[in-house]
């Protein structure tokens, strides 16, 4: 039986390669009685879709008329 | 295209701002992304022979800076000192969670504090991690990279990758609950 250490690192797991029937039925078999872990598999659902907003960023940066003063001399 | 053709202040007006804003959505370290910036126009200044004018001028110092931004998360260090004892009880044998006091959803979260509220938060979290790992989760969810992609843009293997992601989310999710108790 995995623990809940590994079970949640297989959650993650599975979600970027394919896992064993195995592994996913250990894994499978933890959440099912693992209250705990299966709040982790929701939370890291939501964070995967918080994620893309909270990544994505449309801000526009640009350097002060001196810093490009100084650039333009010293390139 | 030899050197003496180029205008150093009119490549600085027309691109630098651009190639900034590229660089900090990225990495999100101002000081750092404005020595990039410069750095891609002394190499592109450098190597002007290479540049073939099938591409625009700023896709070539876009493509300059992406790779200088990639060298910097392979040296960047990918340890995190850390504890993983922080939430996982080594005493027990099979790893078990340790219980913290707030056991709330984070979707609970979201609907306490509306989403934007949330993603407000969770900026402000992810703030805090090392930068390779910003970089990493970045590239992940915001330019969907593939995983092979992100493996080699950042030296790391796959293990490495989904527990990196382990962690992340473990580190994020405990700090969005803080928040809430604060």
């Amino acid at each position: 039986m995995k623990n809940c250490q590994e079970t949640t690192i297989f959650v993650e797991r599975s979600g970027i390669e394919s896992i064993t029937i195995m592994d996913r039925f250990g894994m499978r078999f933890h959440l099912l009685l693992c209250r705990r872990c299966r709040q982790y598999m929701r939370d890291s659902k939501t964070l995967d879709r918080l994620f893309t907003d909270s990544f994505n960023s449309n801000e526009e940066f640009s350097f002060s008329d001196e810093e490009k003063r100084v650039m333009k001399n010293s390139i | 295209m030899s050197q003496s053709t180029i205008d150093k202040a009119q490549l600085v007006d027309e691109h630098s701002d651009y190639l900034l804003s590229f660089a900090m959505s990225k990495l999100r370290d101002l000081d750092l992304a404005k020595d990039l910036v410069q750095d891609t126009f002394v190499s592109a200044l450098s190597k002007l022979d290479t540049f073939e004018q099938r591409s625009s001028l700023r896709t070539w110092l876009t493509s300059i800076l992406n790779r200088k931004i990639i060298d910097y998360w392979r040296k960047a260090e990918t340890r995190y000192t850390d504890p993983i004892s922080q939430f996982f009880d080594p005493e027990s044998g099979g790893r078990h969670w340790i219980i913290n006091k707030n056991s709330m959803d984070i979707e609970t979260i979201e609907d306490q504090i509306s989403q934007e509220e949330t993603i407000a938060q969770l900026r402000n979290c992810i703030e805090q991690l090392p930068d390779k790992w910003k970089g990493i989760l970045s590239s992940k969810y915001f330019e969907e990279k593939p995983s092979e992609d992100i493996c080699n843009d950042f030296d790391i293997t796959p293990s490495n990758l989904w527990v990196i992601i382990h962690r992340s989310k473990l580190l994020l999710r405990e700090c969005l609950k803080n928040k809430m108790n604060e």
